[in-house]
């Protein structure tokens, strides 16, 4: 190739018809007078099914028989009261200018607003906070801005509140329009008088979307960071009270949504509330308190299982066990007979169910208390006079508690089972803490 | 005093009934020629069908139309003409200035129109809040439906003027005086070299000297001034590298943290007090508010149900708003202090050209529109109506 070009000689034949060939086919699809080439590749470059531009429109050029000049001529505005002669660039065909008024002048409209006559404004529009002036002026002004309330409150000679001046124009128009009308029937159709303006909605509209649009960005976060603290203390509250709900509190002035605007703004006063009352109260038992923790951290979900709810009471009450206590419980509940899980979830069942394993939790801690006091106990038997004297002391007020509470545990475990375990949530519960305690020391 | 001819293209629109042509000239702040002029004076010529002119305090105009037929040479009787006027113009004023139109220059109509009235157009809207800083003064009006909210229209007296003294002032206290062009010459003594000369000229008045630094001043400020990203902190910018800046002398000087305390008077003018030798000016400058606080006062006197649409259409006008960086910290400084439920922006053309002439743009777009052929105030008008009548059709806009 590079040689026959180098040596000048002419390319092979064959190509030269393939060109030809699909040259020629090229024409055959060309583009449509009047249209450049790219313009008709942008519509596709085929010639469409319907034919959708109209190529003759396409460049059309103006007939040759007419002759047009732009001339510099003046023109009048149907659109002014004066005879003000403006001049402007105007399309001559053939010599003659284009006559008809000034296309622009149909775009001058305005609003009817009624005109009243004093004795209509003596008749029917005296009011005590408008004078007569003062209408009239405020008539002057709504002509003028076409009824832009917020320009013509900007404009208007006193500081009235876009409310009143609305109100005072809607009223006026309307009794205007009753007295003028022939016939009630007549002007009913007409909006002013169907609808009433309400200035004590606009203006309640007006002040809440004020407070909305007053909330500046820092306020807002220093309101986020009160929520969060006060929902802080909230749950703490819970937590030492017991079972009583706080409801999460609500910034009264909270973003677009109605509903919250309707909220108690309980910010200030649960937390207020909150700190009366733990104060006043003894400090319960941490059973009460798992379970109160619980119910707060549930009622966080709107929905719940009841089987769920039974599991994380029970995870909660038995968190203080280990796991092989955990399955030391499992293993009574088998022997006695009950399911691992109820088999009708219903509230009653949850509950017992739930008291039941506490209890066989209480009772198996109580003897394990019980073998550890026993097995002192022997020691202690056996070996009178070898501990040394501080522990001693220490052990022995344990001792005589151990053993008041021994006692009254074997008495409890003396007596028939179902009784023991009816009475045993009472009193180990509170004796179990210090025992406990004193095991550790130990 | 400093002057420059702009050829504006032709366009033709309404299938050919209009054509607008025009050339501008610009007039800068004089101190000299026009008296105290206080406004950016741009003069349109609109294909005779309009003309647009800047109203500066009274006898500036005067001035300035003078100096207009001159560069143009147009004849203001065959011409409609189209002033802007500032937004917080006294009924005098506007009296004073149709007078004068009408009596002297003898024109066929007349219509006045606010500045930021013209802005807001000129970015195609019609409500919208104008914030337009230029050489004298910093004004915010908020625009709605083409009308400005005179209650609601704030000023501060800091423009570029007040902060290329500062940045002067500044200088100063770090021993460099910035000389007037007129106070030396440059001989060359050997080939590429120069050295200055010292010229003086006894007579020349207190306020010529100072026109003439301050051009240095603001050739000053617009090459090397920045608006700080954060609000300016002594000790933040003890150590930012210094930039270097030629003077016409020769001289050449080092602008370090000058560069971003500057601009930050116009966001705090309280900073002013910290500039020595701009003492005087403490006491004003401690009751005017910064930019950021302006905007969102102004934007609460107006009503409230505009107040959205006002806070996601602020316009950027002026000369001193084509600093860099102004209309982020602006943008920044508004979203701290802004309500939550308003989306906040600031919108400003990216050419500075067009933000610093937005008003005359505003005043072509208007004239050339078809609509408003009938809104102008003829001759004849103004001899029928009383003085009120004309002042409530003038100030139309």
């Amino acid at each position: 190739m590079d040689a026959k070009d180098i040596l000048g000689l002419p390319k092979t034949a064959i190509p030269i018809p393939q060109e030809k060939k699909s040259r020629s086919q090229k024409d055959s699809q060309r583009k449509p007078d009047g249209i450049s080439r790219e313009v008709y590749a942008l519509t596709g470059g085929m010639p469409p099914l319907m034919p959708t531009i109209d190529s003759s429109q396409l460049k059309k050029r103006p007939p040759v028989d007419e002759k047009i000049t732009w001339q510099w001529l003046p023109f009048t505005n149907s659109a002014r009261k004066d005879n003000l002669q403006l001049y402007h660039w105007v399309r001559v065909v053939n010599g003659v200018p284009p006559t008809g008024d000034y296309s622009f002048a149909k775009y001058n409209k305005s609003i009817d607003i009624v005109q009243y006559t004093d004795e209509e404004y003596a008749k029917h529009l005296a009011d005590p906070s408008w004078t007569k002036e003062e209408t009239d002026r405020l008539f002057e002004l709504c002509k003028q801005f076409d009824l832009r309330f917020i320009v013509i409150a900007d404009r208007f000679p006193s500081s009235r509140t876009v409310e009143e001046l609305k109100n005072r124009y809607y009223s006026v128009s309307r009794s205007i329009l009753m007295a003028r009308a022939t016939s009630p029937g007549d002007v009913t159709g007409n909006p002013l008088v169907k609808e009433t303006y309400n200035v004590s909605q606009e203006k309640e509209r007006k002040r809440a979307l004020s407070m909305v649009l007053s909330q500046t960005k820092q306020q807002e976060r220093k309101d986020a960071e009160i929520l969060a603290d006060a929902k802080r203390i909230s749950e703490s509250r819970v937590a030492a009270r017991g079972a009583e709900e706080s409801e999460l509190p609500v910034a009264s002035s909270a973003g677009h949504d109605n509903a919250d605007r309707a909220d108690v703004p309980g910010d200030t006063v649960s937390p207020s509330l909150n700190v009366q009352l733990p104060s006043a109260a003894v400090a319960p038992s941490t059973l009460m308190a798992d379970n109160a923790a619980t119910i707060a951290s549930l009622r966080m979900l709107r929905v719940y299982l009841r089987t769920y709810a039974l599991d994380q009471m029970i995870q909660a009450a038995s968190s203080s066990a280990g796991l092989r206590t955990i399955k030391r419980v499992e293993q009574t509940l088998q022997d006695l007979g009950v399911n691992l899980k109820p088999r009708v979830p219903t509230k009653a069942v949850c509950a017992e169910h739930l008291e039941l394993r506490k209890e066989i939790l209480t009772l198996l801690n109580l003897q394990k208390q019980l073998q550890y006091k026993e097995a002192e106990g022997s020691s202690f038997r056996d070996h009178p006079y070898e501990t040394p004297g501080t522990p001693k002391d220490r052990m022995f007020v344990p001792d005589s508690m151990s053993f008041g509470g021994e006692r009254v545990g074997k008495r409890d475990q003396k007596r028939k089972a179902p009784g023991r375990i009816s009475e045993a949530p009472s009193s180990p519960a509170q004796s179990k803490r210090p025992r406990k305690l004193k095991a550790s020391d130990l | 005093m400093t002057s420059r001819t702009v050829a504006f293209g032709t366009g033709v629109y309404n299938g050919g009934a209009t054509t607008v042509t025009g050339t501008t000239m610009v007039a800068g702040t004089a101190a000299t020629e026009f008296g105290r002029v206080t406004e950016v004076v741009g003069f349109l010529l609109i294909g005779t069908l309009g003309f647009v002119g800047v109203l500066g305090s009274g006898g500036s105009t005067d001035g300035g139309v003078t100096r207009t037929r001159e560069c143009l040479l147009i004849d203001p009787k065959e011409h409609p003409m189209l002033l802007a006027e500032p937004s917080s113009n006294t009924q005098q004023q506007r009296e004073r200035a149709a007078e004068l139109m009408f009596e002297k220059y003898m024109v066929p109509a007349l219509f006045l129109a606010k500045n930021a009235v013209l802005t807001s157009f000129a970015s195609g809207r019609a409500t919208s809040l104008v914030v337009d800083s230029g050489g004298g003064s910093t004004t915010v009006a908020p625009v709605h439906d083409g009308y400005v909210l005179q209650k609601a229209v704030l000023s501060s007296p800091i423009g570029g003027d007040f902060l290329a003294d500062c940045l002067t002032k500044s200088l100063e206290s770090k021993g460099i005086t910035i000389k007037p062009r007129y106070a030396f010459k440059r001989k060359e003594i050997r080939a590429g070299e120069f050295q200055t000369v010292d010229v003086d000229f006894p007579n020349t008045t207190e306020s010529y000297k100072l026109y003439s630094q301050r051009v240095i001043a603001s050739d000053i400020k617009e090459c090397v001034c920045r608006a700080p990203d954060t609000p300016y902190d002594e000790s933040a910018y003890s150590n930012i590298p210094m930039t270097p800046y030629e003077l016409p002398d020769g001289q050449t000087i080092e602008i370090g943290a000058d560069r971003f305390k500057t601009p930050d008077v116009l966001f705090n003018p309280s900073l002013v007090q910290t500039i020595p030798g701009m003492e005087c000016f403490a006491e004003t400058a401690a009751s005017v508010r910064g930019l950021p606080q302006m905007v969102i006062e102004s934007i609460n006197k107006c009503d409230v149900d505009i107040r959205r649409e006002l806070f996601s259409s602020i316009l950027l006008a002026g000369g001193t708003a084509s600093m860099q960086q102004l209309k982020e910290r602006l943008e920044k400084d508004l979203l701290e202090e802004s309500p939550q439920a308003a989306r906040v922006k600031v919108l400003a053309s990216g050419n500075a050209t067009e933000r610093r002439f937005s008003v005359w743009i505003g005043g072509s777009i208007l004239a050339s529109l078809g609509s408003f052929q009938q809104m102008w105030f003829s001759k004849s008008e103004s001899s029928v109506c009383s003085t009120l009548t004309f002042a409530r059709v003038a100030e139309a806009v």
